[in-house]
């Protein structure tokens, strides 16, 4: 990624911390084709992260401005930023599925409900890599981890029945999709919708982690094997087969039907400052 | 024998496969080695390093010169250069670092080379430099050939036999072009005796499995996450239930919840973790809930340097929760008194009803000890005072928060007795119904608060080493028992009569453990990692003495005893 490398990243950074074999770079470099075919300069976006592989990555990259927060808190940060920065500048946050899905599970709900506008990028490596490698909310059943020697008995949030998109549906977020990072094309389409919306969008993004995840769940660090137990357990919606883990594509799609959350903090303010300006006039 | 060898890299070059080869290979042969983990916080690359110290006598802390560095990468041979000590030597890979030299202190060996050689795989370099390491100490081969027929077993004879030749050749290669005589020599073992290598974390969590452990909860962080990593490895032998949680919140909530219906319970985890479990803390205070909290601390404030050491959260734990309420606080220095001290933070919990904090540090739980054995006797299992239906003639007139001896109310478990619990976190009646009222408010904040005295009459004294008069006195707690005890020594071999005070037991604080009277009159240096020096006020506050000096360091990384002895002013 060259041009883009070039445009939006800072090459000091590149290549990135991540183990070589990592599939981030594929997510990464999605949100990156996307922006650049929305015709975004890097001032364009704010990209932040809270913690882990998933955000350390890719935030640090980016040329533009961009920060990290504290685990699991950059939804509520973010809530903070989009109402003081100017409105035309569009947040992208990076994130892991422990920080989305576990920790900050409460605050992103929150800024689904109120959907303020932020593309947040969810890089699921299946549980916490970072720390070594224990289970997570997304760990497929079966998985032995550092934390779960018999394997995965809990239930986990993208199981058909409760699948955590269908949560943040219910929640109100107003753009939603699925992807593994090895999907191309489709996941560029579904990180662009994301990004035309005024409003919460959320992209879950499975990536291979070698290191951990391959260790411990397929025995090996093979880089081929990962990429393809990935790439062979996710299929496109309605093109599922009986053993699909992840189905792909866009899961609900109501870009700016509902109003923005700084857009709607602004109305009000303009709308109680006129309110005392007619009431003082008299 | 003091040796020190540096093992530097990326991650995932096989550090620490050579270190601890490299340590239980002599501790096995009767010595003692400390290993202090250095490393950056990502999965690979940056620039690592474990360094072994191998001595004949007990040795828990770092040295800041370096006999043997092994430099898996050039960036060793550029960043840790300067720590060799003056007759100790760099081994390196001139093939793979691009530089050779013919300096008997800069040895080049091709470990690259070697390894495909031998065993047509590079993923040999770290047996080839194992074994050219213990070449250069002059000793034997074979306890090493023991070690990596032990390690790689399960892997199957093919392995260990390409590690064995691998290890074999490089140890070969040394000798024969080393062109004088090694550097140092390591005595062979006189005997074989069973000792122990273990970290800080597998301590702890040992000592709390000893200790009765049934439930943990966590959420993982760094240093912490070794500990809930070794309970889950070992829950099936010792029937303890794992939960991992979505949040710190969480994970001691459940803490809470288990251990209101009776479980021993305990989480752990760092700082900021700890940050979110302050409003816990303060509800296991006021229901009265026993509750062990393990905090391996690390440097803040934020995710600061999430794998790196500091001691700076001893003030947050002694104040962390709304309102006032009891609590103790703990802080081994060494693994042997891991086992007594988790014992005594499970029976203070479950007699006084009460959160009981542990803190560790990244320096501590994450360096190998060597243990000469644990010493299970120290541990006793109190739960307290729990009623059973026996005990209750009336079951319908028990009430949870009647005060008690020491201000301890009798406790029943949930469902378990014919009488009812009602627990509130609101202010209580004796029944544990909200009230208003400011008489009962009185009674119960009185009531709890006398726990604390209960507390302060358990809490150990220092050690002070050695016994004795002194001139100067070093003031430290927790992990820097083993660097502080190794400063006192060497100030003592140069003429200098220097004491060690050191606190394991830090609250609450009694200052009746300690001659103020005789202390007046010596000089106290406290030595902490943190950048104010937390316990230092802590103590003058409590006993009215004056530190003279503060020792402080907050760089992220672990005291050696040179640094502790040459910052000391004024030593006559």
């Amino acid at each position: 990624m060259d041009k883009l490398t070039d445009k939006y990243l800072r090459k000091r950074k590149i290549p990135s911390t991540a183990c070589s074999g990592c599939g981030l770079g594929q997510a990464h470099k999605a949100m990156v084709v996307a922006i650049d075919e929305l015709g975004f300069d890097f001032y364009d976006i704010i990209w932040g992260t809270s913690i882990g592989c998933a955000g350390r990555q890719t935030f640090a990259t980016w040329k533009g401005d961009n920060f990290a927060g504290t685990h699991g808190r950059v939804y509520a940060i973010a809530r903070g930023l989009r109402l003081a920065i100017p409105v035309e500048k569009k947040l992208v946050l990076t994130v892991g599925d422990g920080d989305a899905f576990g920790i900050g599970f409460n605050h992103l709900l929150h800024a689904a409900r109120s959907n303020a506008q932020m593309t947040v990028l969810v890089c699921d490596n299946l549980g916490y890599q970072s720390t070594g490698g224990q289970y997570g909310w997304t760990t497929p059943a079966g998985v032995k981890t550092d934390s779960s020697p018999y394997g995965m008995f809990e239930p986990n949030w993208v199981q058909t029945e409760m699948d955590i998109l269908n949560v943040l549906k219910a929640a109100g977020a107003t753009f939603l999709a699925r992807h593994v990072s090895m999907d191309g094309r489709p996941l560029v389409e579904s990180c662009k919708k994301a990004l035309q919306n005024n409003g919460f969008s959320l992209v879950h993004c499975v990536f291979p982690c070698i290191t951990n995840f391959g260790k411990n769940a397929l025995g090996s660090r093979n880089t081929v094997n990962m990429f393809n137990w990935i790439k062979n357990r996710a299929a496109p919606l309605g093109e599922e087969k009986e053993d699909t883990l992840w189905r792909t594509g866009i899961y609900h799609d109501a870009i700016n039907t509902r109003p923005e959350f700084s857009q709607l903090m602004r109305d009000k303010v303009s709308e109680i400052q006129r309110r005392y300006q007619d009431e003082g006039s008299h | 024998m003091d040796i020190s060898i540096r093992i530097g890299g990326e991650a995932g070059q096989g550090i620490q496969s050579i270190s601890s080869i490299i340590a239980r290979t002599f501790v096995r042969q009767d010595y003692y080695v400390f290993i202090n983990q250095d490393f950056a916080s990502r999965i690979r690359g940056g620039h690592n390093f474990d360094q072994v110290r191998i001595s004949n006598i007990p040795v828990q802390a770092v040295d800041d010169k370096v006999h043997i560095l092994i430099a898996l990468d050039e960036e060793t041979t550029r960043q840790d250069i300067d720590c060799l000590a003056d007759n100790g030597v760099l081994l390196f890979d001139g093939d793979a670092i691009g530089f050779t030299t013919d300096s008997s202190n800069r040895f080049s060996i091709p470990f690259g080379k070697i390894a495909s050689e031998v065993s047509k795989s590079k993923i040999m370099i770290n047996s080839v430099a194992t074994g050219a390491a213990i070449a250069l100490m002059d000793f034997e081969l074979s306890p090493v050939l023991d070690c990596l027929q032990e390690q790689f077993r399960q892997k199957g004879s093919e392995t260990v036999e390409k590690n064995q030749k691998s290890a074999t050749a490089g140890y070969d290669f040394v000798r024969r072009n080393l062109k004088e005589k090694p550097h140092f020599r390591v005595p062979s073992a006189k005997s074989v005796r069973q000792k122990m290598l273990l970290t800080g974390s597998q301590a702890l969590a040992l000592g709390a499995m000893a200790s009765g452990l049934k439930f943990y909860s966590g959420y993982p962080m760094s240093p912490s996450t070794a500990i809930m990593e070794f309970v889950s490895s070992r829950a099936d032998q010792y029937n303890i239930v794992l939960e991992q949680a979505e949040d710190e919140i969480a994970a001691i909530n459940m803490v809470i919840g288990a251990s209101f219906a009776g479980a021993r319970a305990m989480t752990a985890t760092s700082g900021g973790g700890f940050c979110l479990m302050a409003e816990a803390l303060s509800l296991a205070g006021m229901t009265e809930t026993p509750a062990v909290i393990i905090v391996a601390q690390r440097p803040g404030p934020s995710t600061g340097l999430p794998t790196r050491t500091e001691q700076a959260d001893l003030n947050f734990v002694m104040h962390a929760g709304h309102g006032d309420f009891p609590r103790a606080i703990l802080a081994p220095g060494h693994p042997e008194q891991v086992l007594y001290l988790m014992s005594k933070a499970f029976n203070l919990a479950d007699r006084y009803q009460s959160p009981v904090i542990v803190l560790g540090d990244q320096h501590f739980n994450d360096s190998y000890f060597t243990v000469d054995e644990l010493d299970l006797g120290g541990i006793t299992i109190d739960r307290g005072h729990i009623l059973t239906d026996q005990d209750l003639s009336a079951p319908h007139e028990y009430k949870r928060y009647t005060p008690g001896e020491s201000g301890i109310s009798p406790r029943i478990l949930p469902g378990l007795t014919k009488a009812v619990l009602y627990a509130d976190s609101d202010e209580h009646t004796e029944e544990g119904h909200i009230t208003e009222s400011a008489t009962v408010r009185d009674q119960m904040m009185r009531k709890r608060m006398q726990k604390l005295e209960g507390l302060r009459q358990e809490i150990g004294p220092p050690e002070i080493y050695p016994a004795g008069e002194a001139q100067l006195v070093l003031l430290g707690w927790g992990s820097t028992h083993g660097v502080i005890k190794e400063a006192v020594d060497r100030l003592n071999q140069n003429g200098i009569a220097a004491q060690m005070i050191h606190y394991s037991e830090l609250f609450p604080f009694n200052p009746r453990h300690i001659g103020t009277a005789e202390l007046r009159k010596v000089r106290i240096i406290a030595v902490e990692n943190n950048y104010t020096g937390q316990f230092a006020d802590f103590f003058s506050k409590a006993t009215g003495l004056a530190v003279d000096q503060r020792i402080l360091k907050y760089d992220g990384r672990p005291f050696t005893s040179r640094e502790i002895v040459d910052q000391i002013e004024d030593k006559s």
